[in-house]
């Protein structure tokens, strides 16, 4: 397996006030195409930090984190962002849906900036895979908790990332809308063949992951070989 | 689908983004009222000015606008000049009239006593077509077979404490520079635009002058268009066809002579270009303000749409298009609205008071100005922008993790 993520001695401080916050005190970790990793560890451990600059939406303050070979912090701001475009899908905790774009429009979007120009396909395929086909036209405000995580799903996959990134997708969904969420997540992962990074307190979840790394004071406590049982 | 997401952020936030077009068009209805009013007054003071003083141009023999202050008799066109142009100007079709002019000054008297005044001899059938602006208040316009008859100007008329129908007396100097009078009888009494023109002028018939003076040479022949949009053409031909020929005639257009109207112009548009000011920068705020709170409040989505892969330049432009739809929107109702108010003010025929200088007052008139209109509408969208650009630009730098877990 190819090396699709190295984390290098990496450090991220925060300048509170006064006060410097050393969230990531030191980091190694390598991450191979197509693996589905949870990240673990108590509120404030820094496991948030490393999977925002895993994603390439932080830089840390000391040490390198290489994708596919290239360090994110050498790639200037545009180019990271086409790279996001195209390499990267992201799963939030609150959706983060756009508000006045239908599920089509939203999920839309991310094709439209990696500059894609036949979207229609695409976008009813992934709406098909999500269940989410007959609220096409349907708005954020219109659709369950547990729609609008499938239409971030959706909209994560829809341009088939190398890496798709999850912040903790089930903690506003109840247990049992979570647990379908995750499973369908987890499906169209393993079918993409998509490394997934994702941080959850769901313990169910593990028996379908690859590995578990555990986060404590901004360092790696432990990093767990599972038996995946999903794909 | 920036246009798409922009109007439908415009329609979410109603509330805010009726405040904004609130604004905007009370703006731009501001504006477009107040060029309009600007306008319609340009256009009747330049009317007033050519139908009551001036005419469209005056032509007069060569060296008469350089020279007829020191020798005037030295200068004046003789009959021969003046039929050969009013022949030449009655064959063209842009001329709805022209008249002969002879100017002097005089003392005018009477039992009550006597004042210095500017004498202005016509020929009455063709000045009373250029003199549609003059107002004859009392007594009757000048007649050809009249020659005795003259019109007094309002304040000259009080000077001299003379009536209709009484007789005054005019002492001046012949072109031989011998001391001549003549007899005139008041026929009527006029008001024109300007109140200093009012206060010392007497108009007489050609006949009766021509015979104080001793001369059968006039000062000028003054041109009527038919349309003031046909001057242009009318000077180039004057410039071409006869002066650059080599005869003998020089001439003017209208505005060179009225210093007056280039004064009201200038005042006006240093009122115009600071209500402008004022306007814009309302509408500036405005829009700055709506942007600002509309950009704060959006942060996290700002943070979402950075993090699917948005450039920087791609969210500014989400939100500048948005603040220019917005202000084109409001833009286009303002001059809606201004065009009805326009139409409805004027169709009011509210007469405002004589302006400074001025001896009658003037029916309120709004004119359309659409040039005025496409300029604001340019000028509101691109001062949106740039009122869009900053606050966006802002947010845009914004750490996008920070702008993620913004509340």
């Amino acid at each position: 397996m190819d090396h699709l993520i190295e984390v290098k001695g990496v450090h991220k401080h925060f300048q509170m006030g006064k006060t410097t916050v050393k969230a990531i005190n030191g980091i190694d970790l390598i991450i191979d195409a197509g693996e589905k990793i949870m990240l673990g560890g108590a509120s404030g451990s820094g496991k948030s930090t490393l999977l925002n600059m895993v994603g390439c939406l932080d830089m840390p303050t000391e040490g390198s984190i290489y994708i596919n070979g290239t360090p994110t912090e050498q790639i200037a701001d545009n180019d990271l962002s086409d790279f996001r475009a195209q390499n990267v899908g992201f799963v939030f905790q609150n959706f983060n849906l756009l508000p006045v774009l239908n599920v089509f429009e939203n999920v839309e979007y991310p094709l439209m900036l990696a500059g894609v120009k036949n979207r229609k396909e695409a976008v009813n395929r992934v709406l098909e895979e999500v269940g989410l086909a007959d609220y096409r036209k349907h708005y954020p405000g219109e659709l369950s908790g547990g729609q609008r995580q499938r239409v971030a799903i959706a909209r994560g996959l829809v341009n088939s990332p190398k890496i798709l990134i999850a912040d903790e997708p089930t903690a506003n969904l109840d247990s049992k809308t979570g647990a379908t969420v995750l499973e369908l997540m987890f499906k169209m992962v393993s079918q993409k063949n998509t490394t997934l990074i994702m941080i959850t307190h769901d313990e169910g979840i593990l028996s379908s992951a690859d590995r578990l790394v555990m986060i404590g004071d901004g360092v790696v406590l432990t990093d767990t070989k599972l038996d995946s049982k999903s794909a | 689908m920036f246009f798409r997401i922009a109007y439908r952020n415009i329609l979410r936030h109603q509330r805010r983004s009726l405040f904004t077009l609130v604004t905007i068009v009370s703006g731009v209805v501001g504006v477009i009222l107040f060029g309009g009013f600007v306008e319609a007054n340009y256009t009747g003071l330049r009317e007033s000015v050519i139908r009551s003083q001036y005419g469209h141009a005056q032509i007069y023999h060569e060296g008469y606008i350089e020279n007829h202050r020191k020798t005037p008799n030295e200068v004046r066109m003789s009959p021969e000049q003046v039929d050969d142009m009013l022949g030449r100007l009655e064959s063209r079709d842009d001329v709805l009239v022209a008249t002969r002019r002879l100017e002097f000054t005089g003392l005018l008297g009477n039992d009550s006593g006597s004042q210095a005044a500017i004498i202005r001899a016509v020929d009455p059938a063709t000045e009373s077509l250029i003199n549609s602006a003059l107002t004859i208040i009392d007594g009757y316009d000048l007649d050809e077979e009249e020659t005795e008859g003259a019109l007094l100007g309002e304040g000259l008329a009080e000077a001299l404490n003379a009536e209709i129908g009484d007789y005054l007396t005019l002492l001046s100097s012949d072109s031989d520079g011998a001391m001549n009078a003549v007899d005139v009888r008041v026929d009527g009494i006029f008001r024109s635009f300007a109140k200093e023109f009012d206060d010392r002028a007497m108009m007489m018939t050609m006949q009766q002058a021509q015979s104080l003076m001793s001369t059968e040479e006039v000062d000028k022949i003054v041109v009527l268009l038919n349309e003031t949009s046909m001057l242009p053409n009318f000077v180039k031909w004057l410039q071409n066809d006869v002066v650059a020929q080599g005869e003998p005639f020089e001439f003017q257009e209208w505005f060179k002579m009225a210093t007056f109207y280039h004064k009201v112009v200038d005042l006006y548009d240093g009122f115009f270009l600071f209500i402008n000011i004022v306007i814009i920068g309302i509408v500036l705020l405005a829009i700055a303000n709506t942007m600002m709170i509309t950009v704060m409040e959006r942060t996290q989505e700002i943070g979402t749409l950075r993090s699917l892969g948005a450039r920087k330049l791609t969210v500014s432009i989400q939100f500048i298009t948005e603040g220019m739809l917005l202000a084109g929107v409001s833009a286009l109702v303002g001059i809606l609205v201004a065009a009805f108010l326009s139409y409805y003010i004027t169709s009011l025929e509210i007469m405002m008071p004589a302006p400074p200088g001025s001896s009658q007052g003037f029916p309120l008139r709004i004119e359309y100005v659409p040039v005025l209109w496409v300029k604001l509408f340019v000028g509101v969208v691109l001062l949106s922008s740039i009122a869009t650009w900053y606050p966006s630009r802002t947010a845009v730098k914004k750490n996008i993790v920070e702008a993620l877990r913004y509340v």
